[in-house]
């Protein structure tokens, strides 16, 4: 279970598998570890499995496949006590008012922290006494994001916890994020936004099709592809992106790369951005040369 | 959560204490001309419906209270509603959790049993109080009459049995569909089906108005077990499938 960086493994999912009704297969026997004090990004388009893997994860949704939390195969209790989630759908009751929520989650709960939801509401200055339902939809984000980081947890899982969040206050929770994983706790962070993947993540998984396409660091990703821009045509399984009507952004295997230049001499090297990666990874199109 | 869900359940139970109170008072209210108008008819002979004699026999019958309050309350009106108020209550207690994605935060605080057991209990907490006070509302009216609720008791047994039976095939709609409106109209779809089969004398056990409404024939006791096991059952198999339901 101890991983080469040390850090010991906290949740082991072997072949997570889901079929929906009518056979739509959501996810096809996806595996991957997450460690202590690691923030792992779950990236993908829209339908790629990244909301069911963690729905399955969470046994909200039944699944194939086995997860193991600290060795121990998941239950609810263990998931109860040491997960916290923060859904896509981040719905309160809008009738309650923000103090009456609170009140009925610490007394339901013990896990959750009074003291720690009130700083966060403090400094957005949320008050106890507004209606839900009165509250503007970024306030609902920061309520519910408030109260699932407030929970004792060993790891929270944040479904694009980001939406309607304004710059200052994404950036006040990405650091949040890193803060939690000092303190060792560890997060799987499934989101859109390429920018904050490549902030914080430690790791991520790139899914496409309810299939991990890549699972690494995202430097490691930088270092593994060159970039070339051509005005021609390279041999079809090359992976290829249309810059312009006539130029075209190839992506190669560093280890391939001296073969390549050998044979087209004007390409030009450029520098190559996760967003590229992503496109061709996510797209589809990443070749295997 | 349980002070939440009474909450959201308190609207439903003020606006039906509410209709409920005003038949009530209508029915009590109106209690000598219901009387009259029924001895008028003894002065008639109406084809098919028997003749005035049998009119004169239920008026004075009507002048006896506890006569009064069973047949025209028990029976002819608040007995009525019992199944429709167990609809009510019980068709989004889950469904509306799932209509609106509430699920998911109410997941992050209590497992999945425990959200079961409080909104079932907080669902059958507010009907069985609305049964009590059906049952009890004619003691207001008592103090002048000679009024013997005990010979009453059977009611509140067929009102509470009939209740939770429905209570808890509402709950089922209620897990199953993810949608308030289906629940609410599978429920009603259901009532209306068993009421129409339990015409037939053959399947009288499938018409829960019959054992409602008369709680003094001789399968009282065999249909209110009955009723009891299938209530129970129908609120295991809900929990069975709430717990491994995808939500």
């Amino acid at each position: 279970m101890m991983e080469a960086n040390n850090k010991m493994s906290l949740l082991q999912i072997n072949s997570l598998k889901k079929v929906y009704r009518f056979g739509h297969r959501a996810l096809k026997k996806i595996s991957f570890e997450i460690n202590e004090g690691e923030i792992f990004v779950l990236l993908g388009p829209n339908g790629a499995g990244k909301t069911t893997t963690i729905k399955s994860l969470l046994g909200i949704v039944n699944s194939g496949g086995e997860i193991f939390f600290k060795g121990s195969l998941l239950n609810n209790k263990i998931i109860l006590e040491n997960f916290s989630f923060l859904p896509e759908e981040k719905n309160l009751y809008e009738n309650m008012t923000v103090g009456s929520l609170i009140k009925e989650i610490v007394s339901y709960n013990k896990n959750f922290d009074l003291i720690k939801i009130r700083d966060y509401l403090n400094r957005f200055d949320i008050q106890n006494n507004k209606t839900i339902k009165k509250l503007s939809n970024g306030n609902k984000t920061i309520l519910f994001l408030s109260i699932v980081l407030s929970k004792n947890a060993e790891l929270y899982i944040l479904d694009e916890p980001m939406a309607n969040l304004d710059p200052l206050t994404t950036k006040f929770f990405l650091n949040e994020f890193r803060n939690f994983s000092y303190e060792g706790k560890s997060i799987l962070y499934s989101t859109h936004i390429l920018s904050h993947a490549e902030k914080i993540s430690d790791r991520i998984a790139i899914l496409r099709e309810g299939k991990i396409v890549v699972c690494d660091n995202i430097d490691n990703l930088k270092t593994l592809y060159k970039a070339y821009v051509y005005n021609g045509d390279l041999p079809d399984y090359v992976s290829k992106i249309s810059v312009t009507d006539t130029d075209f952004l190839y992506i190669i295997k560093e280890e391939m790369n001296e073969q390549y230049l050998k044979d087209f001499p004007n390409m030009i090297e450029e520098k190559l951005g996760f967003e590229d990666i992503f496109e061709i990874i996510a797209g589809g199109n990443l070749k295997n040369v | 959560m349980f002070k939440k869900e009474i909450k959201d359940l308190t609207i439903k139970f003020l606006v039906v204490l509410i209709i409920l109170t005003g038949l009530f008072i209508f029915i009590f209210a109106s209690k000598d001309s219901i009387i009259e108008s029924t001895r008028a008819l003894s002065n008639t002979t109406i084809p098919l419906l028997g003749n005035g004699e049998q009119y004169e026999i239920l008026a004075q019958k009507l002048e006896d209270f506890n006569f009064y309050v069973q047949s025209q309350w028990y029976a002819k009106n608040s007995g009525q509603f019992i199944p429709f108020i167990s609809i009510i209550f019980a068709f989004s207690i889950f469904a509306l959790e799932t209509d609106k994605k509430t699920f998911y935060f109410l997941l992050n605080i209590i497992d999945r049993k425990k959200i079961f057991f409080i909104k079932t209990f907080s669902v059958f907490f507010m009907i069985f109080l609305l049964m009590l006070i059906i049952f009890f509302m004619p003691l207001i009216f008592a103090f002048n009459n000679e009024f013997n609720i005990l010979l009453s008791i059977r009611y509140l047994i067929s009102f509470l049995i009939g209740a939770f039976l429905w209570g808890s095939i509402s709950i089922f709609f209620s897990i199953f569909f993810n949608d308030s409106l289906k629940s609410f109209f599978s429920s009603i779809i259901a009532l209306t089906l068993t009421t129409i089969i339990g015409i037939m004398p053959l399947f009288n056990f499938f018409n829960t108005f019959l054992y409602v409404l008369n709680p003094f024939g001789s399968s009282f006791w065999l249909f209110t077990f009955l009723y009891l096991i299938l209530g129970v059952t129908v609120l295991l198999f809900s929990r069975r499938y709430f717990l491994n339901k995808d939500l």
